[in-house]
């Protein structure tokens, strides 16, 4: 359990870093602590609401926002979180796990080429 | 003034909607990487390159996927998805390690450890597919 609780920890912080859970917590659950998918993705989320909950508590003091932009997305992020909740309960939880480990191979994957192409935008500014 | 929005305007009008719509249907059917998609499409929108423009569209990426992490969070717990009892005690963590992870933000060099994190989420897909 402690071992958990520090892995737990050590995902929030990488979250709020900028570094996005990226799912880690689930992919912990199901590797090593042989939580079902579904109910590790269930857990992820709530685990998610605390640690960008307690992150977006220091972000409104000290980060520029725009709420139009926050209101209009997350209204259609809230109109497609309905159909894809409904397809994980009808989908066979292999094919999600399957579906998950894809999602983190390109995020993974663009997020190390992005780094890159960011860098070289930072050059040619300078 | 301009009554009738602009070309420009209603193209990221629809990029914007459009990334929230696959955000959410993501956070929803997988219970994470809605984020991913939105971090790139505000930065897309953001002409602000700074380390303060990148830092303050991760913080509105949040803003906008909490409340759909609600919405999904009830929705699973509503079809008996959701294991209150396992995830009680993570919640101290999560949000200590959030709070402290906002902190740290701008006041370490972190991309070394992008890159580390980045070739982790790339080992674990891989890992969830082949298992």
């Amino acid at each position: 359990m402690a071992f958990v609780v520090l892995i737990s920890f050590l995902i929030a912080v990488l979250s709020g870093m900028g570094m996005g859970s990226g799912g880690l917590l689930v992919v912990f659950l199901t590797l090593f602590a042989d939580v079902p998918q579904i109910r590790a993705q269930g857990i992820n989320l709530l685990f998610f609401l605390f640690s960008s909950g307690a992150s977006m508590l220091r972000h409104v003091n000290t980060r520029t926002l725009s709420l139009p932009v926050i209101a209009i997305v997350s209204t259609a992020g809230l109109l497609g979180a309905v159909p894809g909740s409904y397809a994980a309960l009808l989908l066979p939880e292999k094919l999600v796990r399957t579906l998950f480990g894809a999602m983190l191979a390109i995020s993974g994957t663009v997020s190390l080429f992005r780094g890159k192409e960011s860098k070289f935008h930072e050059k040619n500014a300078k | 003034m301009q009554i009738i929005p602009s070309r420009r305007a209603k193209a990221r009008l629809l990029l914007l909607a459009a990334s929230g719509a696959a955000a959410g249907f993501l956070n929803g059917l997988l219970g994470a990487g809605g984020g991913i998609i939105l971090i790139y499409a505000l930065s897309a929108l953001n002409p602000d390159k700074s380390p303060n423009g990148v830092r303050d569209n991760f913080a509105s990426t949040i803003a906008c996927i909490l409340p759909v992490t609600i919405l999904s969070a009830l929705l699973y717990a509503r079809d008996g998805r959701m294991d209150l009892s396992a995830v009680s005690p993570l919640v101290l963590p999560a949000a200590v390690g959030g709070l402290a992870g906002a902190y740290l933000l701008g006041r370490i060099n972190t991309a070394l450890l992008k890159k580390l994190f980045a070739l982790l989420v790339i080992y674990s897909g891989i890992s969830m597919i082949l298992r």
